[in-house]
């Protein structure tokens, strides 16, 4: 379960996160939507503990930046990076020395053949291409097996049988018990993975919305989007 | 901690056994081990003829102690400076992304960034040995040397973790931060007042050397004075000051290590705003790029004449341009420290007679020493970070020649002030000054050179290993200017002969190795463009 009570952040005078208060259950996918520069990045950023803020985070009680937190959050970011020198096998096994996991071949090798980098596992990470390097930056994530999971835009630069591989692995974390905040702009990606959607404009959060409220009032989350942040959809002709 | 040794160990082995697939990088580590055992072996092989000359002389380990306090001095102020910004600039986006996720304090991760930076800078160290031969010859033996180099590692540590001790003390309090800038600047200035009251009073330099290295105040102050006396130690032997300091500096990593831990801190934030602005700074780039591709002729095709510029010479106008907006006042920071520092040494010297031989070589040594100093940050890195050179549609010769021509420029505001108060304070001999003109306004064509050569070599200019390698390249090829250097000396000293026919000999040496070097090596760069973006 994560809990962002009254989070503000702001860069010199700029208002990046005002006051934004949700929940992510567990068992939940949860949706941060919203335009760009809306504040989304620099949220999931707070709840990960890497920038100063007011307010507070919980994850399953424990303070955001405690180390018993860290040990229960993932995070994919928007822009994956590697280190140059590092293979892709070794990234993994870093994750496994960096969490003190045992046994961690076994899970590590799922997941590489899962996202398609087994056969490149000896490849050094200045070497793989921006889609490699977000594949390998989800499996790096996935390792530890956190309960609560971050994720950026994670289907940019995805190819197709990888955005595929994705969504079906959101829906078996959810199912697992995790809880996923999955933050992103591309509304029709995502229409059928969430639980509930969090609309940010201009650093707060506008709308908190249920999927089964948003079923019950026959709305898409496109149409919700597009309502909530008052901006007209660009329709075909 | 076996995580992040884990990451060093790996990336060395998988660097060594990339080595193989890039001939360039492989040829200049063979080079580099090549000089290093030469270094080495050189000192075995060489005859310590009338062994302790400097060192028994009545001066002597006064000379090499205030020489080496000065060193380090230097070295401890900029590591202890940088420290009040230290967040942002050690860790890469790699670390952002796994380490700083990753369920450890923020104090382990800092250390396994210091340790990385330090990692860097003991390979500075390696580079001691170039200097053995010339130790040895002034009487000191092997094991003095490794000695050396030992306290000099030791006190880079001590200085790096002081450093993150600043740095946490600073860390979200800009008062604090510049309290502590002014604190760490004061201590040099305070030596560098002491010694020229010091000399005033005492009109002899050597007297004043000799008061330096034996004063218990100076031999006892922290971090700086601990060193020289450690050094004293190891050159003169050990009375019971040096003895205290090995212990003092022995306790200082530990004490400083559990200090750093106690203190709270919070620089992800820091950390990661430096690693983001400098990606947004290479999309701009990535972006600029093929904005430009297009509508360049038009743009070089726009005003003409001398203020502005017309076709290639447009590189150089352009970064006229830009000097000016970038540092309204004439006179830079550099140019005013050096132009204070070479009055100092002036005045300095002028008090003493016995000096007046020695005073045409500081004029020219001084501002060689600043020019050496800033030669990472030459026109050239700037210009082939950019992809603007690339695509001028000019040929590489032209755009080399315009390269080269403006990094001479820009430097004239650094060279030119401290050569006019020379001329105006001294009054030397006009032929000697006029020889050492040209020899100080051609040594940026080796800096244009070896950012040439480094980037040739290594694909990039930005990397710590870019970085070490242009500082190799630099050391190569500066050795004839100070092999000519050596001969005005013996020269001008020794023979009491006039040394204007060397400087002008190192201006030739300069365009001539240099001008090779920048069309051999620039030439196939531009052609080739930027290979890592």
């Amino acid at each position: 379960m994560l809990e962002i009570r009254n989070v503000t952040k702001t860069f010199g005078k700029v208002i990046a996160n005002d006051h934004v208060s949700g929940t992510v259950p567990e068992n939940q996918v949860a949706l941060l939507v919203g335009p760009n520069g809306a504040g989304k990045t620099t949220l999931l950023k707070c709840i990960m503990g890497l920038l100063r803020y007011r307010g507070e985070i919980k994850v399953s009680g424990h303070d955001n930046k405690s180390i018993a937190a860290k040990r229960l959050l993932g995070y994919v970011p928007e822009i994956p990076e590697a280190y140059p020198l590092l293979t892709v096998s070794e990234h993994l096994e870093l994750i496994a020395r960096l969490y003190k996991i045992d046994e961690w071949q076994g899970a590590a090798e799922t997941l590489m053949r899962r996202f398609d980098l087994f056969d490149k596992k000896d490849k050094l990470g200045g070497e793989l291409s921006k889609g490699m390097q977000q594949k390998l930056s989800i499996c790096t994530a996935m390792l530890p097996e956190p309960s609560c999971i971050l994720f950026d835009e994670p289907l940019v630069g995805l190819d197709p049988y990888a955005i595929a591989e994705v969504k079906l692995m959101f829906r078996e974390l959810a199912e697992d018990g995790r809880s996923l905040l999955i933050s992103t702009h591309i509304l029709d990606t995502v229409d059928d993975l969430w639980d509930k959607v969090m609309i940010m404009d201009g650093g707060k959060i506008v709308r908190d919305m249920s999927k089964t409220k948003l079923d019950a009032r026959g709305e898409s989350l496109e149409q919700l989007f597009f309502e909530t942040t008052k901006r007209a959809a660009v329709t075909e002709t | 901690m076996s995580a992040f040794l884990f990451i060093w160990q790996k990336s060395l082995r998988n660097f060594i056994r990339q080595l193989p697939k890039k001939p360039a990088r492989f040829i200049l580590v063979l080079l580099y081990t090549a000089f290093f055992v030469l270094a080495i072996a050189s000192v075995s092989f060489m005859p310590r003829a009338e062994s302790g000359r400097l060192i028994e002389q009545a001066n002597g380990a006064s000379i090499l102690q205030v020489g080496w306090f000065s060193l380090i001095l230097l070295i401890g102020t900029a590591v202890l400076y940088s420290g009040t910004n230290r967040g942002s600039a050690v860790f890469s986006g790699a670390d952002v992304h796994f380490l700083f996720t990753a369920p450890y304090r923020p104090q382990t991760i800092l250390i396994y960034g210091l340790a990385g930076m330090m990692k860097s800078m003991a390979l500075l160290a390696v580079f001691l040995p170039f200097q053995f031969p010339n130790l040895v010859q002034l009487g000191l033996g092997l094991p003095q040397l490794f000695s050396l180099i030992g306290l000099f590692v030791w006190i880079l540590i001590c200085f790096n973790l002081l450093s993150m001790v600043l740095y946490l003390l600073a860390q979200n309090k800009p008062r604090i931060r510049l309290l502590i800038r002014i604190l760490v600047l004061a201590v040099p200035a305070a030596f560098v007042i002491a010694m020229l009251f010091s000399l005033i009073q005492t009109r002899s330099l050597m007297q004043v050397f000799d008061q330096f290295a034996n004063s218990p105040f100076v031999r006892l102050f922290p971090f700086f004075g601990w060193n020289m006396s450690v050094a004293s130690g190891i050159i003169a032997g050990f009375d019971n000051i040096a003895a205290l300091s090995v212990l003092l500096l022995l306790a200082t990593p530990f004490a400083t290590f559990r200090l750093v831990y106690r203190l709270p801190a919070d620089f992800y934030e820091d950390a990661i705003l430096k690693v983001e602005q400098q990606k947004q700074q290479q999309e701009k780039m990535k972006g600029k790029r093929n904005r430009q591709a297009s509508s360049l002729q038009k743009r070089f095709k726009g005003k003409s004449g001398l203020r502005h510029g017309y076709g290639p010479n447009s590189i150089f106008f352009r970064a006229v341009r830009e000097m000016r907006r970038r540092q309204p006042f004439v006179l830079s920071l550099a140019a005013t420290i050096l132009l204070l520092a070479t009055t100092g040494v002036w005045i300095g010297l002028s008090l003493e007679r016995e000096t007046e031989p020695f005073r045409i070589y500081a004029v020219f040594l001084l501002p060689l020493i600043q020019l050496f100093v800033r030669a990472g940050e030459t026109f050239a890195a700037d210009e082939l970070k950019r992809p603007l050179i690339y695509m001028l549609p000019y040929p590489a010769t032209q755009k080399l020649f315009w390269m080269t021509v403006t990094e001479s420029f820009l430097n004239l505001p650094l060279i030119l002030p401290s050569l006019i108060t020379y001329a105006l304070l001294v009054k030397p001999p006009p032929g000697q000054f006029m020889a050492v003109m040209p020899a100080l306004l051609t040594f940026p064509l080796l800096l244009t050179a070896s950012t040439l050569l480094t980037f040739r070599i290594m694909g990039s200019i930005e990397g710590q290993l870019d970085g070490l390698v242009q500082v190799v390249t630099n050391m190569i090829l500066i050795l004839p200017t100070f092999g000519l250097l050596g001969a005005a000396i013996v020269r001008g000293i020794r023979l009491n002969a006039n040394p204007s026919s060397f400087f002008l000999m190192m201006a030739l040496a300069h365009v001539m190795l240099g001008g090779t070097l920048i069309l051999l090596a620039g030439r196939s760069s531009l052609e080739r463009g930027l290979v890592k973006s």
